[in-house]
Parts: structure tokens; sequence; C-alpha cells
């Protein structure tokens, strides 16, 4: 064996060795984190030891999911193993998630037509429940893949077959296709919603479908505030990759600033947008306060008293604040965290009101996880 | 304990390296034995006492055996002790697929016992028959330290998915090694390699694996994608914990033996067995093939031999009928290659050699990886495009997209289960300008690759390293495919 390769034996040992044991000193002197902002979740903190948890070796599992929480510099390993899955390898996703055009993407191809008949079969019965005399609407948004999806090879759902099925079973409803209104450059980069500043054309297409003038929305000035000019979306967090922060505006005037917004799980008024929520977990909880069971906007400055029910998902949150211009009163239902019944109970809409079901396709894909039944 | 888990590899593995280098040579084997038990303590605490009780069972009987040579009692002692061993076994591993078997055939209720299987009751077990037989046979001299013999049989490294190392290969190792820098190196660089062949290839097969096999009106395309991922996953699965183990006893001065040696360029089924999990090979052939007279007999005992060993051979991998099945449908091959398909085989194409293997080996492996005996025929129909019933469009899209996402990765692995990057490395590692007619510009620039080269490798084992641990942190590890055996 020559001097060479003595010598790289060596520092192969030492640096193994050293290598290890960094990590390991790291593991033990750093300080555990309680959350995880990028994934937005909280971290496994270390586990009790007992004697019960040892023998059923509950401690051990416990442990090993700490320590994985835990390890310093975690967040660098993350982007280390998106991009090598995705540069060197060349997988075409990375935990379900891939990269095109700049953006972020959730791979989503299970699609269950037992779960979108069920949520348009429990839509109907809502609103022939409460709003007899009403006008029932329906909007379906298409998520990211629909716009990229087929173009790169990506498998997606069968929208033709999703809208199909909605019609089929939401007959007494008119629906409102806003698919030809959309495309990719609406959408953030790292998030799964959609722009606020580029849905004003959709927002009057709503209207003017559920009977207001058309241009109504989209012609008013709006101030477009910055409440966060580097904002990692959920995709761009969940995936790790090495992609470009978005910028998260909002859209105010001098109407929708006049509006109050009343929370019936806080029993209080609040404002349309939360300004403090651009610093928090989810940036995108600047609309209308995030993930919140049940809001009622009132617009002082309405030309008319018609009333508007949506029952929405995270997408209505950035949308609503646009629409309630043309309302007096607009009540959202989000029926992931509030019951329809319990909902009607609370808010007291009028049995004329105007109705709306607005959802992604990803929410209606997985309508269980909504309190329909 | 996972080799392939933080707690190893950051805890567990650098605590135990330096308790063991810093530890003088008379204690060494008390390190090893402690973290041994504590490793496997880790994983089964419940089990620790079922495994001290068959090193208490091997070591005795070991003792006995030697001491009563020449006596009538020398067989019936070791008759004992391997009934002992091999009932604990049996309670542990197969009892259920026993009570099973009563069940279906005499139409019982007979209630299961559902037991935890212990990890790697086959390998240990199987270690401590061989030593038994082979003090028996006067092939190797009794253990009298019981700290040593305990040592021997928990070893980490091989303790739960093998190598089965027998006593006679480690028994001088065990009470003198050298360690060296170079001894040491080696070591590290097996291990690491290992690592990346589990965490890198076969834990991305096994997800390919998983994510398809959930997939509902899957056409031929979606099968052989299943079966090709898991041949794939397998190989890399248990050959890169072999590398590992034989890696991490390297780094504490023992010599294991190969278990694997490029199997999947095999050109028949009999050479694939010579080079596919070869230590449990080679105990089959000595400890059961050989006593029951190998092929030194008449036509139909030598079929019954090797139906028998190749169903145990089945049989050990797991308590299900499709391990057995798996294991005839070696042996019927074997048979046939022994008696006319081999030398059919050789006049084809070396290609055509090759395919042979591989797509016998792939409908192996179709057999072995679904324990319920409908799936496997639901897989094989499916593989041949006999399953009848409509397929999917959009399952077929989705088949063709993982085909593409895992293309690489299927090129990488093809590549990486040949010897071929070995040979360029060692070509170039160990080229000498003296033995080289190689014009002397030609001399230099190998020997500066060459240089350049055994420089790299220590940031390269770095490098595996970190991205390795980027992979466990993202928490999409599977077990050891070989620790259900």
């Amino acid at each position: 064996m020559d001097r060479h390769q003595r010598n790289a034996n060596r520092i192969i040992v030492i640096s193994f060795i050293a290598f290890l044991c960094i990590f390991m000193v790291g593991g033990i002197l750093l300080e555990d984190k309680d959350t995880s902002a990028s994934e937005r979740r909280k971290l496994t903190q270390a586990p009790l030891l007992s004697g019960a948890t040892v023998i059923s070796g509950k401690y051990m599992g416990s442990m090993e999911d700490y320590l994985l929480d835990q390890f310093p510099g975690r967040d660098v390993f993350r982007v280390i193993m998106a991009e090598f899955d995705r540069n060197v390898l060349h997988k075409w996703d990375t935990n379900d998630y891939y990269m095109a055009d700049g953006a972020v993407f959730k791979l989503d191809y299970s699609m269950s037509e037992k779960n979108i008949q069920h949520a348009a079969e429990k839509f109907s019965d809502i609103f022939d429940k409460y709003f007899a005399e009403g006008n029932c609407y329906y909007s379906i948004i298409p998520d990211k893949n629909y716009f990229v999806g087929e173009k790169y090879g990506y498998p997606g759902y069968d929208y033709d077959r999703l809208l199909d099925i909605m019609g089929q079973y939401m007959k007494d409803s008119q629906y409102i296709d806003i698919f030809d209104m959309l495309d990719i450059d609406d959408y953030y980069l790292t998030d799964l919603h959609w722009m606020q500043t580029e849905i004003v054309d959709v927002a009057d297409r709503l209207a003017f479908a559920m009977g207001a003038a058309l241009g109504s929305i989209s012609e008013k000035e709006y101030e477009n505030v910055v409440a966060s000019s580097d904002f990692m979306g959920g995709y761009g967090g969940a995936s790790a990759f090495n992609s470009r922060n978005d910028e998260l505006v909002y859209l105010t005037n001098d109407i929708i600033s006049d509006m109050k917004v009343y929370d019936y799980e806080k029993n209080a008024y609040v404002s349309v947008y939360a300004d403090e929520k651009a610093e928090g977990i989810d940036p995108y909880d600047v609309y209308l306060w995030g993930a919140r069971a049940l809001l009622s906007i009132e617009n002082p400055n309405a030309i008319n008293d018609k009333e508007l029910v949506v029952f929405r998902d995270s997408f209505g949150s950035s949308m609503v604040p646009l629409l309630a211009q043309q309302y007096e009163r607009v009540i959202l239902v989000d029926l992931r965290y509030v019951t329809a019944d319990y909902a009607m109970t609370l808010a007291q809409p009028k049995p004329d009101s105007d109705v709306l079901f607005m959802y992604s396709t990803l929410l209606l894909n997985n309508s269980s996880s909504m309190k329909l039944n | 304990m996972l080799f392939s888990s933080i707690t190893f590899l950051y805890y567990f593995l650098p605590l135990t390296l330096l308790a063991y280098f810093v530890m003088p040579r008379k204690g060494k084997n008390a390190v090893l034995l402690t973290a041994s038990f504590l490793f496997y303590f880790w994983g089964e605490p419940k089990y620790c006492f079922l495994m001290a009780g068959a090193i208490l069972t091997g070591y005795c009987s070991g003792i006995l055996i030697e001491r009563l040579k020449g006596s009538r009692y020398r067989k019936p002692v070791l008759a004992l002790s391997l009934c002992i061993l091999l009932l604990l076994l049996g309670i542990f591993k197969y009892l259920d697929f026993f009570i099973q078997c009563i069940n279906s055939a005499f139409g019982s209720k007979i209630a299961l016992v559902k037991l935890a299987l212990p990890i790697g009751i086959s390998f240990y077990m199987f270690q401590i028959v061989s030593y038994c037989i082979d003090v028996y046979r006067d092939e190797v001299k009794a253990e009298y330290n019981i700290l040593d013999f305990a040592m021997y049989v928990s070893l980490f490294p091989q303790l739960i998915a093998g190598p089965i190392v027998r006593y006679e290969t480690v028994s001088a190792e065990i009470k003198h090694r050298t360690h060296s820098f170079d001894k040491v190196s080696a070591g590290i660089g097996r291990f690491v390699i290992g690592l990346c062949k589990k965490v890198l290839i076969a834990d991305s097969f096994g997800l390919l694996v998983s994510q398809l096999e959930v997939l509902e009106g899957m056409g031929t395309l979606g099968y052989w994608l299943i079966a090709c991922a898991y041949t794939m996953q397998i190989y890399f699965d248990f050959s890169g914990y072999s590398d590992m183990a034989i890696g991490l006893g390297g780094i504490f001065g023992f010599t294991f033996p190969e278990n694997f040696n490029y199997p999947y360029i095999s050109r028949s089924i009999t050479e694939f067995w010579r080079r596919w999990h070869m230590t449990l090979g080679g105990w089959f052939r000595d400890y059961v093939y050989i006593p029951l007279g190998g092929n030194r007999v008449s036509l139909f005992k030598w079929f019954r031999n090797v139906l028998i060993v190749w169903a145990l051979s089945g049989l050990w991998h797991g308590a299900a009928m499709n391990f057995v099945i798996w294991g005839v449908y070696y042996g019927i091959i074997l048979i046939l290659e022994k008696l006319f398909l081999s030398k059919l085989l050789k006049r084809l194409p070396v290609v055509l050699q090759s395919i042979y293997t591989m797509l016998l080996v792939i409908i192996g492996f179709a057999v072995f990886r679904t324990e319920d005996l409908s799936q496997v025929l639901m897989q094989l129909k499916g593989m041949f495009g006999m399953l009848g019933g409509e397929t999917s469009v959009q399952t077929g899209r989705i088949c063709l997209y993982y085909l593409k996402s895992y293309a690489v990765l299927f090129v990488i692995s093809i590549i990486g289960a040949t010897p071929l990057i070995k040979m360029l490395f060692s070509k170039i590692l160990q080229f000498q300008p003296e033995d080289s007619k190689l014009p002397e510009g030609s001399k230099k620039i190998c020997m500066a690759a060459k240089t350049v080269l055994i420089y790299l490798k220590p940031v390269f084992y770095i490098l595996c390293m970190v991205v390795v641990t980027a992979y466990l942190l993202n928490g999409s590890f599977n077990a050891f495919l070989y620790f259900r055996f």
C-alpha cells in the first residue's frame, strides 16, 4: 500500500468518526425546536423515560421520531434530499411534489368519484333545507395540476368527469365556470392557492352570474398592500425544493376597509385582513384570518340589501372580500370546521339569500374532511 | 435498531466506536458484547432473554459435546440441543403457520398464538446450530469463555440479518484480532456503500412498489413494474445490509464471509444461487443437503434431497406457504438445469442466458413478495396478461409516469448490480506503472488519476453520509426486508 493510500485511509477514518460525532454532540447540545416553519408542523419532543415505555418498545420508537425531528440542520438536509432526488436521480416528483416552470406542484391523481358525488349530494341537501327561496350557484376552482400536469406528463384528475358528477348531483344549481379565466400564473409559485391580485376578473364573473353588473368589481380601484415579500407557501415548505419565494399581496379600498367581519368563534368583530398573520406559520392566513369556521361580513357601503352565503374552502378567503363589495352581508361557512346546521342556527341567513358553493377540486376530492353527514 | 436510523448512525455507532477503541485489548470483547445486547434490546427488549437462553443452550451443548467425545451420549446431547434450538425457532417463528396448516387441512379451529417474530431469530439460531454440529464433527473446538461465545452469537453487525457467520470463520478473531487505519477505513467504505444501497436505492424502489400496489385496474406494464422494482429493492436491501454488516465487522477487526456476488449477472439459476445469499446456501449445503446424501445417491433420492433443501430454504425465509412454493420453484428449476437445461442454455447467446435467468428470478420474487396465495396468482396472471377484466387508462398513465420517474434509478441500479464500477475503480486504484506497458505520458496520467481518486474517497464517503442522512430525515426509510426472516 502506498503513502497516498495510507494517508487517505487515515483521513477516511478521522473524517467519518468526526462527522458522526459532530452531529451527535450537536444533537445533544442544541436546544430543541417546537415547530418547523417550513413544514408547518409541531416537532416531536423528547419522550419520557419509564420502565413501561422501555419494555413495550414505545420509548425507542418515540426516541427515533424525536431524533429525526430535532436533528441539527434538518431543514438544510431536507433541501439536499429534495434536490438530489430531482437533479441526480431525476425523479419526476419528490414526496409527491414536483417543480415545473419554477412553481411547485403537488402530484395528486387519485380521484375519488365517491367523495365528489357525496359532496355534491350534500350541497344539494343543504340548499334545499335552508334556502328554499334563494338561488343556488356552484363554482369549482381547478388545482394547479390542471394547468401543467398534462403538458409535462404528470397524471392528474379526470376533470371532465369531476364536472360531470357535480353537474349530475347539483341539478338545481347554476354552475359558474371559471376554468377558462384561470391560468397557472394566477397561482402562487410555492403555494396551492390563487393570488388575490389575479382573480378580480374571476370575482366579476361570479358576481355577474349571480346578478351583479358586469365590471362592477374589476372596474373598482384597489390599493395593493404587500403583506409578505418573502412568502414561502405550503407546497414550497413541504417539498423543500430550492424554489423562489412569492410576494403575498392583498387588495383593499375604501369599501373593503369599511367592512366589518364577525367571527362566530371569537364572538367579536375583526378586520377583513389580518396583517399580523403575515409573520405566522401560514402567511396566507392574512385573508379573513385563515381557517375560520363561520364568519359574517357586513358591508355598510352596500348598494343593495342582498345577502350571499358562501360555502367555501381556503380559496374563498381571498375571493370573498372582493365579492362582498356587491352584497350587504356575506356569510362564509367552512364545512371542515362546522356543520351546516350549526352554522345556519348561528348566522341566521335569509331564506332568499344567494348561495354559492365554491370549492377547489382538491377539497371536493377529499370531501370526507368536511362535516357533511 | 436499524443500521439506517439516526439512533444507530449518530448515537450508537460513534459511542460504540469510541468505547471500543479506547478500551484496552482485553476489554474489547466485553464492549462489543454490551453494545450488541443494547443494540438488540433497543429493538426487541422482551426477546433479549430468548437470545440469552439460546446462547446458554449453545454454550453448554458445545462444551458437553466436546467433553463426551467417544461417549455414546454424544449424539443424543447434540440431538437434544438441536431439538431445543429448533423448537424455540419453531415456536416463535412457525407455530401460527403450523396451526393454520392444521386448521385448513382438518377444518379445525385452533386459535392462533400470534407471537411477535423475534428479529434475527433465524440468523442467530442457525449460527448456534452450526456451531453445535461443527463441535460434534470436531471441526471446531468448543468455546469455554461464555462472554466470547455470547459475543460471537450476538455480535451486532451480523446479528439480525446476517451474513450467517460460522464459528470457525471468526473463532481466531474472537481471541485475537488486529486493528489498523487501513482495515477500519476499508470497513467504513464498505459500510457507507451498503448504507447508500439500502437508503438511496432499495428504499426508493420500496416506495415505488407501495405506490403501485394500491392502484386499481392495473395492466401488464404495472405488474411488471412492481415485479422489477421489487427485484431491485430486495437485492439492494439485502446486499446493502450485508455490505454494512461486513463493513462494521471490518471496523471491529472481523472478517465476515461475503454474502452476495453480483447475482443478477448470472446466466443460470444454478449460478444465481451460487451468488445470492451465499452464507445461507452454504449452510443448507453443509448441514442439510450433504447429510441427506447430496447428489451421491440414486436419481430419485437426489430429487428428494434437492426438494427438501429448497422447501426448507423457502420456509426459512418466512412462515407462509408462498415461501415454500418459492423454494420448491427453485428446487425444480435447479433439477431441470442439472438434468438438461444447462446444456441447452450453454448453446444460447449470453444475452438470452441472462434474460432467461432474470425472468425466472423476477417471477420468483413476485411469488416471494406476496404472502396471500390468491394475490400471488393475480400478480402472475397480471404479468402475463391473463387477468381479464378491464384495465384502467388512468392507471396505465400512472404506471407509465412512474416508469419515467424511476428510469434513472433503474439504470443506476442495473449498473450497480454488475461489477462494472468496482472493476473500473479497482483497475485505476491498482495501477502500478512498473507493471504497465503504457507510454510514459499515459502512465503519469494514470498515476495522477489514481492519486486523485484515492484522495476523493474520503470526500465521497462524507458526501454519501450527507445524502443518506438527508434521506433518513425525510422519514421515508423502511425496515430491512430480511428482518422478517
